[in-house]
């Protein structure tokens, strides 16, 4: 995995959280990362999970990802 | 007057048929969760609105799906419901349990959560109703160490789910039992790893009875069938004759390809096997008589959903027929190239199906590799387009 790809996905978040939205498809990650194999960005951002500073957020039918640092602390 | 707190609830308990309301009630006498929820189910009658807020944590650690958050939007009411979160657990596949493997279940929600149970949902999984965040994780240790695996929720490879099949049912084709507990382990970091634009269920049913209604409810259905002959035993046919069975009316007229004739006059029975597409109804009247080709194996479906987002779909067939063996290679070759093809292709929250019908069904047989056959025609003469690719065209022919 490369760790630059990692960075990339993490600045993605961070720079998209700056606004109201804080939770995103897999697909938005992916299209914010035009020049990136689908599939490398789908395995660094679940590296992120693992590391925890990603989470999951899931309404059950749909799940969504967002960094842990916004995750809704009643949640 | 009656002094029940639960007045329209209790209208619920009326009648000959079992009641989840008289179940809540009697988990009440134990669980305070049980008691607000039936206090808040009440007051949702009352005002005619859900009292849910849902959505939020997904699961325990390293799991992506599996627990769905539930809030109450009156925890000033109902203090005992402020969470209470669905657990998904993976079913035993078939749905056979050991009556120990059930105590053991239940023991352990009667441990962590509201003792309330749902089996089955849906999807398939067993589903616990009722925990808080607190008990999410002790919970899932108790299910790990009697065996048990949450299941899949969010966006991703739900639980899959097959029938009975050749466990107790003489119409199976193929081992649905075996085919749905390959695909789960094969498949468990789609499961617990929600990665796709949404939802994907996979459903077995050994044949085209469809017990898991398998061609309604999921992306992709394996459907036991068979090639070749229907196997005729012609004097247990002429058994059904002399018992009554109306097997011009109720068989051949009612067989949808109109491929059987009956002669009265020699009681005879004659198949046009090429004209049959396998709907199982003159098995179904005549199980004695009449019993699946030799050669089995399975049709591969997709497409079909439920009516969330946009309208029910039923699948259709891409693959009429495939032999299905251990270790079932060409099937999971062919799973990974439709959902990669969904995945890159799909918008958020869009099923298979829908993604199909968006780009075109010659886009999807391109992507995955499949041939175009006769059997995927949807309704036959109703579409007299031929369509070609570029490439596909001689350009010498075309000048």
């Amino acid at each position: 995995m490369s760790a630059e790809i990692k960075e990339r996905v993490l600045a993605y978040f961070r720079e998209k959280s700056k606004g109201d939205k804080k939770m995103f498809y897999i697909k938005d990650v992916v299209k914010g990362l035009p020049d990136v194999d689908r599939h490398a960005v789908q395995a660094a951002v679940k590296e992120l999970l693992d590391e925890e500073v990603l989470k999951y957020w899931s309404s059950g039918s749909t799940t969504y990802l967002m960094l842990a640092e916004n995750f809704p602390k009643d949640a | 007057m009656t002094d029940s707190k639960t007045p329209l609830l209790d209208e619920l308990e009326k009648g000959p048929w079992p009641s989840f309301v008289k179940e809540i009630k009697q988990a009440a006498e134990k669980k305070p969760a049980a008691a607000d929820l039936l206090n808040q189910l009440e007051l949702s009658y009352k005002d005619r609105i859900g009292h849910w807020k849902h959505g939020g944590i997904v699961g325990v650690k390293g799991y992506g799906s599996g627990v769905i958050g539930r809030y109450s939007d009156r925890p000033d009411l109902f203090p005992n419901v402020q969470a209470f979160h669905t657990m998904r657990v993976n079913h035993p596949t078939g749905w056979f349990y050991k009556t120990d493997a059930l105590r053991k279940l239940c023991d352990i929600w009667d441990k962590h959560g509201s003792g309330l149970t749902n089996l089955h949902g849906s999807t398939g999984d067993a589903i616990l109703l009722g925990t808080t965040t607190e008990h999410l994780q002790p919970c899932f240790d108790d299910l790990s160490e009697a065996g048990f695996d949450l299941g899949g929720s969010g966006s991703a490879l739900r639980t899959p789910s097959a029938c009975v099949g050749p466990a107790r049912c003489e119409w199976a084709c193929i081992d649905s039992l075996d085919i749905c507990y390959q695909a789960t382990m094969t498949l468990q970091d789609q499961i617990h790893r929600p990665m796709f634009p949404y939802k994907f269920k996979i459903k077995v049913s050994a044949c085209a009875n469809d017990c898991v209604s398998a061609i309604a409810r999921s992306d992709l259905a394996i459907m036991g069938t068979w090639k070749g002959r229907i196997q005729v035993d012609p004097a247990e046919v002429r058994a059904y004759a002399d018992a009554g069975l109306d097997i011009r009316g109720e068989v051949c007229d009612l067989c949808p390809t109109k491929c059987m004739e009956w002669s009265e006059a020699d009681r005879t029975l004659v198949i046009h096997d090429g004209d049959c597409n396998r709907c199982m109804h003159c098995l179904n009247v005549m199980p004695k008589a009449l019993r699946p080709g030799k050669e089995r194996g399975a049709s591969i479906l997709v497409g079909g959903k439920a009516p969330i987002v946009q309208g029910s779909l039923l699948s259709w067939v891409i693959v009429p027929f495939m032999k299905l063996e251990p270790p079932y290679t060409e099937l999971f070759d062919l799973i990974a190239r439709i959902q990669d093809w969904w995945d890159e292709n799909g918008r958020s929250r869009e099923r298979l199906g829908e993604l199909i019908n968006r780009l075109g069904m010659r886009h999807f047989l391109k992507a995955v590799g499949l041939p175009a056959v006769p059997q995927m025609v949807k309704h036959p003469r109703t579409n007299p387009y031929v369509f070609f690719w570029p490439e596909e065209i001689d350009k010498k022919e075309v000048k």
